[in-house]
């Protein structure tokens, strides 16, 4: 059963030099993946120099008199290990669909799915603790970068979410699993991206 | 399996999937090209509002009264209409006209036929970018008909405060909100184009064609295509927390004890530099944007009517990469004046001149190119002469503005109108103009016609130098951009007003030209003589499909690449060209 779900023929790194014509080159499985890694880095690269424009957005903003440190829900720890967690459960996900358990594909996928919400459902919580203490959006410079980078990186977490979601419905039918690992390993490098850049952003806004 | 496959290659769709809602990249390309000279012309007709009021202040045009009764109260221009002219003049041209007719259509339409590819790598983003950036551009229109307050009024740059609060001018209100989601529109169309120009070019080459035998249009594409998916998540994050600042009450861009019609604002501590900052970090590398691509269609064309291989190829490949690494650190030098640190100053002053150098090795290397070659003087050819007469004017101008004490001087006056009128603005319009009338055959199989093509390039090419060089002396007198009345309450400009009617008077034969060319790429469209699949003898691979192409270029079967495209007047050739597709035993055996 196995000897179906790796690449027999090693992927098509850079065709440069030879290029990678040939007539079949389309329909080229192995090609068709290498297309999509670099389409998912250029577009990881063009969220990192969004977050990096904050970045040194909040490095400039807090030069400024009127910065104040705010109360940070220490909640966000929590927060903080249940993404971290995801991403787990998205490796163990990923070790199921390699060794063809699709039951426990299924399972740890939804688990993902369902970890991720928990942590999107745990910001919004963030935000109202926040709001409880008397933070709110415009308050002080601190709380607007709070709000805003939770907020920013909520919106991707949440296009990973439906990516998880549209990849749990095609659990169904999985006919071949090359593919499906493609796919799999896609959502996941973009998940462990997101759970890297939530940790970075913990700690920018803790500790600057 | 394979039957289907082929079957399925020779698809062609019905005419919404066809022709409207098309994944195919030529058709794409095509929207994008057209879109855009529509842009054009209606930011045009604005330049040439802006110059009837620079020419005669304030005087009453009685048709524009009753054709605008809004904004020509009796035939007079409003100060607030002013403002938003010249704003919506430069964001249309450099977006959504430049970028859009450089990147979106000649982009679409060259990179997969120039690499030997069926389509781009995600048709779907393809056709997706297309449509967010007309929504984007419909956006931004509508604000002259939906948005109370007319549209954005703070400049194509944006700076706040002016921009951050809604009741400072009557653009601030709801016009600046349309600005800011247009350009979101736009952000996200050009990010989906260029992830898909970047892996086309790394991943989709035919057999044989490496890097170094890519023609310099298609370098300077990737290229471009690179710097903006880099670039424009700087203005990403500006326009986000300008829209927080204007709607939800932060203050990111507004400092403290800001006083508007005599109340204070609660905004506290904010850096208006800030945004400086994060609009020129994507606004320098946004220049480049426009320039290189032009730069590559120049290369292409020199050496097709010089029937000569363009000189120093490595050399240009890495100047289009030292261009657009250094693109990045040069943002500073639009913000001397903004008290920046003079050593910060003296950094960006540095890299701005190192910018120099490769521009140097380029035009040299145009130079060389023309030496010794075949000379055929058709109309792309004017186009990618003038391109670098322009980008000459422009790039000698550049180096004052890029030192900062004479930058302090020049800054905000005619000079810097006149000096990215000649580099960003005409080279690139010169580009897209050269690039429409050489690839205009393959696009739709039809050729220009050369004769009203030379018309329009002579009248172009004079009045270009007539409207915009004289406003290098303003500049070095001080007359500063962006006055609605230049003499009236500076009337140390009133004897130098005579060159604004000279500057205003072509301006105007410089736009009714440019109704030639449309006259020309409409008719020609349809009555234009029939092009062969290679009218210039040229080298590259799109020549060598017919004109225009079919629907899938290779239909599933890509050429093989035994050469650069380059290879004019080869000595063992029978022919003064060489297409890139001839292997080197059929030059031996004669087969070609």
């Amino acid at each position: 059963m196995t000897a179906v779900l790796y690449p027999t023929k090693p992927p098509v790194q850079n065709n440069g030099g030879k290029g990678g014509g040939g007539p079949s080159r389309g329909d080229d499985p192995y090609y068709k993946d290498h297309v999509k890694w670099i389409g998912l880095w250029l577009f990881l690269s063009a969220v990192i120099m969004l977050f990096a424009a904050f970045t040194s957005a909040v490095i400039i903003r807090r030069e400024s008199g009127d910065w104040k440190s705010i109360y940070f829900p220490s909640f966000l720890l929590i927060n903080t290990v249940i993404l971290i967690l995801s991403s787990i459960t998205f490796e163990i996900c990923k070790k199921k669909l390699k060794t063809f358990q699709k039951n426990g594909y299924r399972f740890w996928l939804g688990m993902t799915v369902f970890l991720g919400f928990m942590f999107l459902i745990g910001q919004i919580y963030a935000w109202n603790l926040m709001a409880h203490h008397g933070y709110f959006l415009p308050t002080n410079p601190h709380a607007s970068f709070f709000y805003l980078l939770t907020c920013i990186h909520g919106v991707h977490l949440l296009g990973g979410i439906i990516w998880l979601v549209f990849l749990f419905l095609g659990t169904r039918q999985i006919r071949d699993v090359g593919s499906t690992l493609t796919s799999v390993r896609l959502a996941s490098t973009y998940w462990h991206f997101l759970t890297f850049l939530w940790v970075y952003l913990y700690f920018l806004l803790k500790w600057i | 399996m394979e039957t289907k496959t082929l079957e399925a290659h020779h698809k062609i769709p019905g005419f919404w999937r066809h022709y409207i809602f098309s994944t195919n990249h030529k058709i794409i390309g095509i929207q994008y090209l057209i879109t855009s000279f529509f842009v054009a012309l209606t930011a045009a007709g604005m330049a040439m509002l802006i110059r009837l009021e620079i020419a005669w202040p304030e005087h009453s045009w009685p048709l524009l009264g009753r054709i605008f009764p809004g904004a020509f109260p009796g035939g007079v221009m409003r100060p607030e209409v002013y403002a938003a002219l010249f704003t919506m003049h430069g964001t249309l041209m450099v977006f959504f006209f430049l970028s859009a007719a450089l990147v979106g259509g000649f982009g679409n339409f060259l990179i997969p036929l120039q690499i030997g590819a069926d389509d781009m790598a995600f048709p779907f983003l393809n056709m997706l970018s297309y449509w967010v950036y007309l929504l984007g551009f419909l956006v931004m229109i509508s604000s002259f008909f939906f948005s109370p307050g007319g549209p954005a009024s703070a400049g194509w740059t944006s700076y706040p405060p002016l921009s951050a609060i809604k009741s400072a001018v009557a653009g601030s209100n709801w016009g600046q909100s349309f600005w800011i989601v247009g350009m979101a529109f736009f952000i996200a169309s050009f990010t989906m184009g260029g992830l898909n120009f970047v892996t086309t070019v790394l991943s989709m080459r035919a057999k044989g064609l490496n890097m170094m035998r890519l023609p310099l249009t298609t370098w300077a594409l990737f290229v471009t295509a690179a710097v903006g998916i880099f670039a424009f998540p700087a203005l990403t994050a500006a326009v986000i927390m300008l829209f927080l600042d204007r709607h939800f009450g932060t203050s990111f861009f507004l400092p403290s004890g800001l006083y508007v019609a005599g109340k204070l604002l609660n905004n506290k501590g904010g850096s208006p530099l800030l945004w400086q900052h994060l609009f020129w970090f994507l606004g320098h590398p946004e220049v480049y944007i426009v320039m290189l691509p032009a730069m590559g269609f120049t290369s292409d064309i020199l050496s097709t009517f010089c029937r000569k291989p363009i000189f120093g190829y490595a050399a240009m490949v890495g100047s289009i990469l030292a261009i657009g690494s250094l693109s990045f650190i040069v943002w500073g030098h639009h913000m001397f004046v903004s008290g920046m640190n003079p050593y910060l100053g003296m950094f960006f002053d540095i890299t701005t001149l190192i910018i120099a150098v490769p521009s140097a090795i380029k035009t040299f290397n145009w130079m060389a190119t023309l030496w010794g070659g075949k000379i055929q003087l058709t109309t792309p050819m004017l186009f990618a002469l003038a391109f670098i007469s322009l980008f000459v004017t422009g790039g000698l101008s550049g180096i004052f503005l890029a030192a900062a004490p004479a930058d302090i001087q020049l800054h905000d006056t005619y000079f810097v109108i006149s000096h990215f009128h000649f580099i960003m603005a005409g080279a690139s319009l010169f580009g897209i103009l050269g690039a429409t009338n050489f690839w205009f055959p393959k696009m739709f199989g039809k050729m220009m016609n050369e004769t009203l093509g030379k018309l329009h390039f002579w009248i172009t090419f004079i009045t270009y130098y007539c409207v915009f060089f004289p406003m290098m002396f303003l500049g070095l007198h001080g007359e500063m951009r962006r006055l609605y009345d230049p003499i009236q309450y500076y009337t140390m400009f009133k004897p130098l007003q005579p060159i604004n009617v000279f500057i205003s008077i072509n301006a105007f034969i410089l736009g009714a030209a440019q109704l030639i060319f449309a006259f020309n790429f409409f008719w020609s469209m349809f009555k234009g003589k029939k092009a062969s699949s290679n009218p210039w003898n040229a080298n590259g691979l799109e020549w060598t499909l017919p004109s225009p192409p079919p629907y899938e270029n290779w239909e599933g079967e890509p050429p093989e690449v035994y050469r650069w495209p380059y290879d004019y007047s080869y000595p063992e050739a029978p022919k003064d060209y060489l297409p890139q597709i001839v292997p080197d035993k059929a030059i031996a055996a004669g087969n070609f």
